[in-house]
């Protein structure tokens, strides 16, 4: 066997290991846009989805915060802790007591574990939900309405 | 949709075994200039691993990433053509290795329907952890090998029961944190200025981290040590998102690090060695220097597989191993190594933005830490840019402890990206749906 050969042989041994990452990497490129593709069709109902954008929250309850809003960014936390977005004085509320996050553009609410637990229109939420316009999200005896 | 995806999951795993077996035959061709004798059964085996794998994942968790499996498929496969090119009774060792692996893998994937599952046996994965640590400490049953006392032996077997170790733990904080994640991170105790959460809250991890790490000194395993320490760091961060986490394990860190190099001699040996191989090149240096001289020869793209001296390296199919593959395959080859390992951890990293729920987030991002930074201990100190600590490169290096811990690692990440999807799966239908 000449070495020359050899030489061919492994270039093009170290090609085809290339070719393999460049597939992988296509791959995961064509998987990150795949998303949003199903939803281009249904425009209608994409507009429909993003005029019901949750933008804000309004306090409902307790009646002396009644009005108060809230902006809604990409992630903010509601909860007794002095850094949270929203913070609430509510001896029912944790610490921590709930987050609403962006994803796929949905506003999910999300309940961190929190002892009193997180309602969403008086059902007590499992795992995050996808907030919309007009939900009622009750913490302890503060109820917040999504505008 | 879904069913075309698992097929270019099938496409990538007969390039990966085109790849592997190619890798195989042109080793045989440098070494001997033949076709090896066996190229019809390994071609056979090769294939049946891989597909067993995919229809593995196709039956218990069809919606999982599928570029994980042929990504680990491609390291352990081309890890294990350079291990047959160097030593024939450990190759056929690492194909039972494999071969086990592949059935932890398929076993995880059965016994685990749910990852949530794991998260309410936290601490008994904290005494599994914990105990599989203290192990190879207990008289009769450890032994310690090339200065490490790390191994167990029970009748036949040695294994290296911290690969295991680090999975278990890896389960318990993100449980812990998760649970605790309200008071660590609404905490008022403030630690140089910063926020820091009080310390009965971080009792139970701050003891498991204590306890790992006072062990893995008496075990003199550094490597470990240093892992241990990233994925507590990294679990606390992700979990909190606070960066004044990374400082102070910084400062922590170099403080221990000086410590430990003031304390212990094996480690100060170490350092000397990393810093001048050259003093002593044909004793304590000995193994990074021909390691060194291993890459040098390798140049651009290698002498070609099977044509290199790579058997001079001491511990070359365990820890050294990337020095075998910069010999044979150059530069170009170790940077496949290392693209494959970002792949991998790219893809770790999409699970756990994909995932909603806390605990597969941050057990995601710790499994991937752990990999990742595995990877990078081990070629860091075979490049010379860390002192080095023996760690095996995961799905490449001779280990059966290593495969077995990584194959079980990568179906927990399956089954995470599984449930990712599957939930989004559920929830986009009826948003489709016009009223």
């Amino acid at each position: 066997m000449s070495e020359q050969f050899l030489d061919l042989l492994k270039i093009l041994f170290l090609i085809v290991l290339y070719f393999f990452f460049i597939c992988v990497i296509l791959i995961t490129l064509f998987q990150l846009r795949k998303p949003k593709n199903p939803k281009i069709p249904k425009n209608a109902v994409r507009d429909r989805q993003h005029s019901q954008q949750v933008t804000l929250l309004q306090t409902l309850e307790p009646a002396n915060l009644l009005g108060i809003e809230y902006p809604i960014e990409e992630e903010i936390f509601i909860g007794r802790a002095e850094e949270c977005v929203i913070t609430i004085s509510d001896s029912f509320a944790s610490h921590l007591h709930a987050r609403i996050f962006l994803q796929d553009d949905s506003q999910y609410l999300e309940d961190l574990s929190s002892t009193n637990g997180t309602f969403i229109n008086g059902k007590k939420i499992e795992s995050p939900q996808i907030l919309k316009c007009n939900d009622r999200i009750q913490i302890g005896d503060t109820v917040l309405e999504a505008k | 949709m879904k069913l075309r995806n698992r097929n270019i999951e099938l496409l990538l795993l007969l390039l990966v075994g085109t790849i592997v077996v190619a890798g195989y035959v042109l080793a045989s061709l440098g070494r001997s200039s033949s076709i090896p004798a066996n190229i019809v059964p390994f071609l056979i085996g090769i294939l049946l691993l891989l597909i067993l794998a995919h229809v593995a994942i196709r039956r218990f968790a069809p919606h999982a990433d599928f570029t994980l499996l042929p990504l680990a498929g491609f390291l352990n496969g081309l890890g294990y053509v350079v291990i047959a090119r160097l030593d024939n009774d450990l190759a056929g060792l690492q194909a039972t290795w494999t071969l086990l692996g592949v059935g932890a893998f398929i076993t995880t994937l059965i016994i685990l329907p749910q990852i949530r599952r794991l998260e309410e046996y936290r601490y008994i994965m904290m005494l599994i952890g914990v105990a599989l640590l203290v192990m190879p400490l207990l008289p009769i049953i450890g032994r310690e090998i090339n200065g490490a006392r790390i191994w167990v032996s029970l009748g036949p077997v040695n294994f290296q029961p911290g690969e295991f170790a680090k999975i278990a733990l890896a389960i318990f904080f993100a449980a812990y944190i998760v649970e605790k994640r309200e008071v660590l991170a609404g905490s008022t105790t403030r630690f140089l200025g910063m926020p820091f959460p009080e310390l009965r809250h971080l009792g139970p991890i701050l003891l498991a981290w204590g306890v790992s790490l006072v062990v893995m000194v008496a075990e003199k395993d550094l490597g470990s040590s240093l892992l241990f320490f990233t994925l507590f760091v990294v679990l606390l961060w992700v979990s909190t998102g606070r960066a004044s986490y990374l400082g102070i394990s910084i400062v922590l860190f170099s403080g221990g690090a000086f410590l430990a190099w003031s304390q212990f001699t094996h480690v100060k040996e170490r350092v000397d060695i990393w810093l001048y191989p050259f003093n002593d090149p044909t004793g304590d240096g000995y193994q990074i220097v021909q390691s060194s001289f291993a890459l040098a020869e390798g140049g651009l793209t290698g002498t070609g597989l099977g044509v290199g001296n790579p058997e001079n390296i001491p511990a070359v199919e365990t820890d050294f191993i990337l020095a075998a593959i910069g010999e044979e395959l150059g530069l170009v080859g170790t940077s496949a190594i290392l693209i494959a390992f970002l792949l991998m951890i790219g893809s770790g990293l999409r699970i756990a933005l994909a995932s909603t729920r806390p605990f597969e987030k941050l057990l995601t991002s710790g499994l991937t830490a752990l990999l990742g930074f595995q990877a990078f201990i081990i070629i860091a100190g075979v490049i010379r840019l860390l002192p080095l600590t023996g760690v095996t490169l995961p799905f490449v290096s001779y280990g059966g402890s290593s495969l077995l811990a990584n194959w079980i690692l990568l179906a927990l990440l399956l089954r995470i990206s599984h449930e990712a999807h599957t939930e989004k799966i559920k929830e986009t239908p009826p948003q489709m749906e016009p009223q």
